[in-house]
């Protein structure tokens, strides 16, 4: 991967974020740090329940911070693309019609992933995975009603 | 914002800030107020004037609060206090006038009149006028009485005084106003129970509750270890003395009663300044600690386990019943509703003062200690042996068998006390939509698969000839046998009867258990006279929309649910055995939670995630699946039930 800095008129120009390595390294970050996140915030409660309140301070607080980081990361990652579409991200627009492409592609993959789930004998985790499908279509269907309206809107003149 | 030009060509300079006068302000958000405009906004005015007249009772003035409630939803709220203040302020107005008019007016911003006060810190009567179709005040005090009354926070009678009068005391009359409630009414029992837990919380306070002609009175002196045995009635207790502990850490003071009893759930009722925290908080969360610290230490030093065995809180805790009241200056609570403290220093003391006084009792009462701390060992036995069989169950489905062990485990427990463990099971309405669906002749033989106590058979009970049960559970099939004509053991998998046996066949709520449910729709088809009826009630998501919240619901009550059922998917199953002509009908039934997961297969940690995804239930989910939480934080489900008539064909 070639990464070129450009000296022009005494200033440094950064190269395109897409298809670089630093690209993958922050959706990796991205996806890691919104892992411990969801972590922190559930292993906090189990804490709190377990009797552990010094604990669940603990992980609460770190698990603020997750959060926190996990958007400043996909702030760096706007300059690319949306990681789980790879299309492009930026203003609302942009973001919901990225959004609905997931959830529209993922419906389709967690009805695939509960037939392997059934297939390896947990039919419980099938069935997870083909509520989690259900749920990603009613999603992309709302985001996507949202978007033909807000098209409409601008076919009859109006304005964002 | 850095423009003040917006679209459309509207100006946003100061003229379009909007002032609104206190009681405007809470009439046009009252949700932010009382938290809302149903059933828990009204509790909510219902409380505001009550805890203002207990606030009198903790200062030492008042004895006695006597509520009254109306057919038309009117309370009336009096007590026998010093009385608001009646002395003009400043401005001229009464002082009385002004504490149910203006926000953030009371005393309970000083110290000295309220040493701890637990109200909305001013905010209470005036959210209470301002959202009352009509208000009353009405103050004894000084050797007179006065009045006043307002309309929607308007008004309607000066404040005055209208005669000479002895003694004190405040009385509040209110109606709650419909155009912002709507319907909703408070749940009156609620608010006895709030009287009742006040009683005991408050020595020498009598309280009373007058509806519809009946008046019950409350009066403790028992405190709260007279309290818990009131809350454990019903349970098996483990120690027959509640543990009474008391002390003050850190300018806290902390009393708890703790009693441990033979039941799955933990039942613990806690109060900061006597308001009822119903998600507890940083005192909750030091009880906790201490409980299960103490009871851990105990069993180590009494080698009554091995140091490799682990007996955490959950076990501890698991059959506490406990009332836990702090009493503390300047709590800060979560939001203005006050259910859960946010008080770290709070939990600290609690922890202290409880791991103090449970050390010392523990030693000094070995015979009661050993029977607790021995319950809290089975408890955690009984918790890795049903993680055990779960993950048992899990790798015996990777052979597509089902562990029959452990359905009959299972059930045969549940058996004790199957009808009172869930209200769906025994549901008059619910039951009646399955024998209704029956069109077979008076004579036919019908086949209760997976029966449990039989009431789904007994629904068809004259209006077919005979009703025969199958279930695995000899415990569950006992049960039947009192209410169908025959019952036989055995496994749905693989139904002990030949071919075209039965004209008909009912279940209800199995199929979510089982997996491959194919396979034994397959065998009740099987069974099944050419043209006969299956009737199959199930439980479904509303819309694809709660369907995961609900499968962590029912996944975290029982381990064994494997199939999260759509209305869809059950119409694809059963038109994939062979079934035709299907017709359903839709029942909603609300389930009491507390109970249903009070239960020998639900762990400790799960039930209380389970109330976690009630309270933080996703908006999205809110919007199409009715709940409803308490002010006292018991949560009620409404279930979506369909009812599934079907044929083999003829």
């Amino acid at each position: 991967m070639s990464q070129k800095i450009e000296r022009a008129a005494g200033r440094y120009v950064q190269p395109a974020l897409q298809e670089t390595l630093t690209c993958e390294q922050l959706e990796t970050a991205l996806r890691d740090e919104s892992v411990a996140g969801v972590e922190c915030g559930y292993f906090a409660r189990i804490a709190e329940i377990e009797g552990e309140p010094e604990l669940a301070r603990a992980l609460r607080e770190i698990g603020e911070q997750h959060a926190i980081n996990a958007r400043g990361t996909l702030d760096l990652l706007m300059r690319a693309r949306e990681p789980l579409t790879g299309k492009a991200i930026g203003d609302s627009r942009l973001n919901v019609t990225a959004l609905a492409a997931f959830y529209a592609r993922d419906a389709e993959a967690e009805q695939s992933r509960s037939r392997t789930a059934m297939n390896e004998g947990f039919a419980d985790i099938s069935s997870w995975f083909a509520s989690q499908g259900r749920l990603r279509a009613a999603h992309a269907a709302r985001l996507s009603s949202l978007l033909a309206g807000l098209r409409s809107a601008e076919s009859d003149g109006g304005s964002k | 914002m850095s423009d003040t030009t917006q679209n459309s060509g509207s100006t946003y300079n100061a003229s379009s800030i909007v002032v609104l006068e206190g009681l405007q302000a809470v009439r046009l958000r009252p949700a932010m107020y009382v938290g809302s405009t149903g059933a828990a906004g009204v509790m909510q005015l219902v409380v505001e004037v009550l805890q203002n007249s207990l606030d009198e009772a903790l200062s030492g003035r008042a004895h006695r609060i006597d509520v009254t409630v109306d057919a038309d939803g009117t309370w009336t709220i009096a007590d026998d206090g010093g009385g608001i203040p009646v002395e003009p302020l400043a401005d001229g107005r009464p002082a009385a006038e002004v504490v149910v008019t203006t926000l953030h007016a009371g005393g309970k911003f000083r110290d000295g009149a309220y040493r701890l006060p637990g109200g909305m810190h001013g905010v209470g009567l005036t959210c209470v006028n301002a959202l009352s179709e009509r208000f009353e005040l009405e103050v004894s005090r000084d050797g007179g009485r006065w009045r006043g009354a307002w309309v929607r926070g308007e008004q309607s009678e000066a404040f005055h005084r209208v005669a000479d009068a002895s003694g004190s005391g405040t009385t509040v009359r209110f109606t709650p106003d419909p155009t912002i409630f709507g319907a909703a009414r408070v749940d009156v029992d609620a608010v006895e129970a709030w009287l009742r837990a006040q009683s005991w919380l408050t020595g020498g306070l009598q309280c009373a509750l007058s509806r519809a002609g009946q008046t019950v009175r409350f009066s403790s002196d028992e405190g709260i270890g007279g309290f818990v045995r009131w809350m454990a009635d019903d349970e098996e207790l483990v120690h027959a003395q509640a543990l009474v502990i008391q002390g003050e850490e850190s300018g806290v003071t902390v009393e708890a009663a703790l009693l441990w009893t033979r039941a799955f759930a933990e039942d613990v009722q806690c109060y900061v300044n006597h308001v009822h925290t119903a998600l507890g908080g940083a005192h909750l969360d030091g009880l906790r600690a201490a409980v299960g610290h103490q009871l851990a230490r105990f069993a180590l030093e009494q080698k009554l386990i091995d140091p490799t065995e682990p007996l955490g809180s959950t076990d501890a805790m698991e059959g506490l019943v406990a009332v836990l009241s702090v009493r503390m200056r300047d709590p800060h609570f979560e939001g203005q509703t006050k259910t859960r403290l946010l008080d770290d220093a709070a939990g600290a003391a609690v922890e202290h003062v409880l791991a103090g006084g449970l050390a010392s009792w523990l030693r000094s009462n070995p015979v009661e200690a050993s029977a607790i701390v021995g319950r809290a060992i089975e408890a955690g036995r009984a918790r890795l042996a049903s993680r055990r069989a779960s993950e048992r169950a899990r790798y015996e489905r990777v052979e597509h068998l089902v562990d029959k062990d452990i359905y009959r485990q299972q059930f045969g427990i549940r058996s004790k006390n199957w009808h009172a463990s869930a209200d769906w099971i025994t549901n008059a309405g619910l039951l009646g939509l399955h024998g209704g669906s029956s069109v077979m002749s008076k004579d036919a033989v019908i086949l209760d698969v997976c029966c449990g106590s039989g009431v789904v058979g007994n629904s068809f009970r004259g209006k077919v000839g005979k009703i025969i049960g199958l279930d695995l559970t000899p415990e569950m099939a006992a049960l039947a046998r009192t209410r169908l004509d025959e019952v036989v053991q055995g496994d749905v998998y693989d139904i002990p009867f030949p071919d075209n046996s039965f004209d008909g066949v009912c279940n209800r709520e199995v199929l979510h258990l089982l997996p491959q449910p194919e396979r034994p729709l397959s065998e009740i088809f099987r069974v099944i006279k050419p043209g006969g009826q299956f009737v199959v009630g199930q439980w479904v998501p509303f819309s694809a929309i709660d369907g995961p919240w609900m499968f962590q619901v029912v996944k975290k009550k029982q381990p064994l649910f494997v199939n999260n059922l759509y209305d869809e998917d059950m119409r694809s199953l059963l038109a994939g055995a062979g079934f035709v002509g299907l017709t359903t009908e839709e029942f909603l039934q609300w389930e009491d939670i507390d109970n249903w997961i009070a239960t020998w297969e639900t762990p400790a940690l799960h039930r209380h995630q389970i109330k976690d995804l009630y309270h933080q239930c996703p908006a999205e989910v809110r919007a199409v699946h009715p709940f409803e939480i308490s002010p006292t934080g018991e949560i009620r489900d409404c279930w979506r039930w369909v009812v599934y008539s079907c044929f083999k064909p003829a």
